[in-house]
């Protein structure tokens, strides 16, 4: 069959499927001109195309009678060979033109559609087998908390889970985080509680069959989240704590003081500041009552399930945006400001949406029926936004710099600031850091580097950089003593970087968001006479500084990078 | 009539949902969104259990519901729909038979050949195993496996097709022995 003559079919084909556009109608036309046997076949297939209407009315020509009505009808062969059409199709490489093929294939040929249905029934078991985020547990996960966020008024899920909890109080929930870490999906579910898998997977069973796919055998309970970081007097309230303060399923939660972070089965994470009362409605959604809170949204949210959506009364967070902070009053208002990325700000009760910038702050105000811009004041997150940027502790003169912010002068005192300068990003070639061996001080001098290939990781960068009180440093003079502080992250360090011509090299790919500190005009290392020393532990955590203060014009910075994953 | 439980309900979820997705499937959805309408059918069923006869085939009764979910794609605009493509699906769905025929073949029996192919692709070659891996975990274009294992694309259809072959004499075989027919 030539060019043209492939073309006639497949326009044909739309014809029949009134899909034609008028310039198709015109080529059409142009194409039966030039070979009057076209109109004849056309003529001919509008013909059987009217049959088919007629016994597509009739009810008893539904299913396979219909089809085998059909297919004597038409009696010519396909011109493509079906299985190499299917095959394309299973491949999801199969064009339009390819499929008007096969339909026109399966119209044609009864048995055609079945071998279709089988095959797409075959893959798509195939598909199930082979695919972790396919398997039953995911799926049925994914089935519990739909109909939960679905039902909102039924509690399906909730009786459910109560009721296995009531009937298994000593027994402990499924850490959600173990399947991302461990890239193994066996994540029991309410469902697995009521004992076993299918009775079908149990027939195979009985028949010796070693199912790879095992039902987890212990009663658990789905948890959607679980706190992943608790920082200082964690206190919940009796009615509102996680089970074993640390399992969230669907539900209300109040926590009375200090800061954790929920990490969703989703790859989101909420860090919330207590007193803050707030709902953990599913992996992807989550409300806030009242409190401060931080989403780290996190690129790693994808696929049909959507992004992750935050609620509170006045105002709702869209499904976009990566990084954003929240504090409701527990009543008509609340304030968001949106740290990284866009995202869109809704008043549902009022029925507007805002898109907003990175950096840009809002209250909701239900009473006055409106949506204000306020100043950019993050100092209210600081807390979240510590533990938020992946600080797990620190100790000496250490403060983080908030989003938006720069390093500076704190007027008082030097200290060491710490800020995000990428939260998270994959290094397209590799990186120049400086060599250092974990467990010894080694002075902080140009010395030996080596590569850091990310192989793929995604990494997040921190600056850490003395900030000098403006006092002339005298040698040996009191008051020139060594600054000593200490950073811990929640990620291994994989690179540090403190030589001037590292960190100009790493800057670019770094890409830091934030301009660094004005007064850097000079920017030098402490020659080894200055006595800075750096320490990275043993377990590449944390960082240990100790740093002289060397004058208003010079300042001493440290690019830590950490794996995220 | 007394509709069924919560609790029976999870029984039919467990039993049924292999199968209804791979039903799903056939009827021309878009394998990313075969889930989704699965778990919607679901969903709805859930809601209507008080209608449903528990002397019934709930897998069927489920299937109908995910068949009109499907029906219902084509009258979406083409940005919305979960379906490969209209026509497609009408021969796909005019071609199913819900109740009758397929209701032992997808019902209980999609989770077994779900649970025998787990089993068979252990047992496939180091490669094989590689190969559908690639497509249907990590969801890559044959082009883009063959750039991975340096072979050309029209040979990586071949080999998977090869390879679903494989599977499907494997499972058809554990079925057998198993005393069900396929």
């Amino acid at each position: 069959m030539d060019h043209f003559e492939q073309r006639f079919r497949t326009l044909l084909s739309q014809m029949l499927d009134a899909e034609l556009s008028a310039a198709e109608a015109d080529e059409l036309a142009h194409l039966c001109e030039a070979d009057p046997s076209r109109s004849e076949l056309i003529r001919i297939e509008l013909e059987l195309a009217e049959l088919i209407r007629h016994a597509a009315r009739d009810v008893a020509l539904e299913g396979a009678t219909f089809s085998r009505r059909f297919a004597a009808q038409v009696g010519d062969e396909p011109e493509t060979g079906s299985p190499e059409l299917i095959e394309k199709l299973l491949a999801g490489e199969l064009d339009d033109a390819g499929v008007e093929q096969l339909v026109a294939h399966c119209w044609r040929d009864e048995a055609a559609a079945e071998t279709l249905r089988r095959a797409l029934i075959q893959d798509d078991f195939i598909s199930q087998s082979a695919s972790p985020a396919r398997s039953g547990e995911a799926f049925i996960d994914a089935l519990a908390t739909r109909m939960w966020a679905e039902q909102e008024e039924d509690h399906f899920v909730e009786d459910v889970a109560s009721k296995i909890v009531r009937m298994h109080p000593e027994l402990p929930p499924a850490p959600v985080l173990s399947r991302a870490v461990e890239d193994v999906v066996v994540r029991p579910s309410v469902f697995a509680y009521l004992g076993g898998w299918s009775a079908a997977a149990a027939a195979v069973v009985a028949l010796g069959m070693a199912i790879l796919f095992q039902p987890t055998p212990s009663k658990q309970v789905t948890s959607v989240a679980e706190v992943s970081r608790a920082v200082g007097d964690v206190e919940w309230s009796e009615a509102g704590s996680p089970i074993e303060a640390q399992y969230f399923v669907p539900g209300s939660y109040a926590l009375k003081s200090g800061v954790v972070t929920v990490a969703f089965a989703s790859g989101a994470e909420l860090t919330v500041e207590g007193p803050a009362e707030f709902e953990v409605r599913g992996e992807r959604e989550a409300f806030v009552h009242s409190g401060i809170a931080v989403l780290a949204k996190n690129s790693a949210i994808s696929g049909p399930g959507g992004g992750f959506k935050l609620e509170t009364e006045a105002l709702n967070v869209g499904e976009s945006g990566e990084t954003i902070g929240l504090i409701a009053d527990g009543s008509s208002s609340a304030e968001a400001v949106v740290f990284d990325g866009g995202a869109e700000i809704c008043m549902p009760e009022l029925g507007f949406c805002r898109e907003m910038f990175a950096l840009e702050p809002v209250r909701a105000d239900l009473n006055r029926e409106k949506l204000f811009d306020i100043p950019y004041n993050p100092s209210a997150f600081a807390r979240t936004w510590e533990v938020t940027a992946g600080v797990e502790g620190n100790t000496g003169p250490v403060r983080m710099v908030m989003p938006g912010q720069k390093p500076e002068p704190s007027g008082k005192s030097s200290e060491v600031q710490v800020m995000v300068e990428k939260t998270r990003f994959i290094a397209k070639g590799d990186i120049e850091v400086d060599t250092l061996d974990p467990g010894h001080f080694a002075s902080i001098s140009a010395g030996g580097g080596r590569k850091l290939a990310s192989g793929g990781r995604e990494l997040r960068s921190y600056l850490l950089q003395l900030t000098p009180d403006g006092a002339v440093p005298v040698a040996g003079a009191p008051g020139n003593e060594a600054l000593e502080a200490s950073v811990t992250f929640d990620h291994e360090i994989v690179g540090i970087i403190y030589s001037p011509e590292r960190l100009a090299d790493s800057d670019s790919m770094v890409g830091s968001v934030v301009e660094r500190f004005d007064t850097v005009g000079s920017l030098t290392v402490a020659d080894s006479e200055s006595g800075d020393q750096i320490l990275l532990s043993d377990d590449r955590r944390t960082v240990n500084l100790k740093l002289r203060n060397g004058g208003a014009d010079q300042l001493d910075q440290v690019r830590v990078l950490v794996a995220l994953r | 009539m007394t509709g069924p439980t919560t609790e029976t309900f999870i029984e039919y979820v467990r039993e049924n949902h292999a199968g209804l997705r791979g039903f799903v499937r056939s009827l021309g959805v878009a394998p990313m969104w075969v889930d989704d309408i699965a778990q919607e059918a679901f969903v709805i069923a859930y809601e209507r259990l008080d209608e449903f006869d528990v002397d019934r085939d709930f897998g069927a009764w489920v299937r109908g519901i995910a068949r009109n979910l499907v029906i219902n794609e084509r009258r979406k605009d083409a940005r919305r729909k979960r379906i490969i493509a209209d026509n497609l699906t009408d021969v796909l769905v005019r071609s199913s038979s819900v109740p009758e025929t397929e209701a032992e073949e997808l019902g209980d029996r999609g989770t077994a050949k779900v649970a025998a192919l787990r089993q068979c692709m252990m047992e496939l070659p180091e490669k094989s195993r590689a190969l559908i891996k690639a497509r249907y975990e990590e969801d890559e274009s044959a082009p883009d496996i063959a750039d991975r294992f340096e072979m050309k694309a029209p040979a990586v259809r071949k080999a998977l097709e090869r390879v679903r072959e494989a599977l499907r004499k494997c499972m058809d075989e554990k079925l057998r022995l198993a005393g069900m027919q396929t």
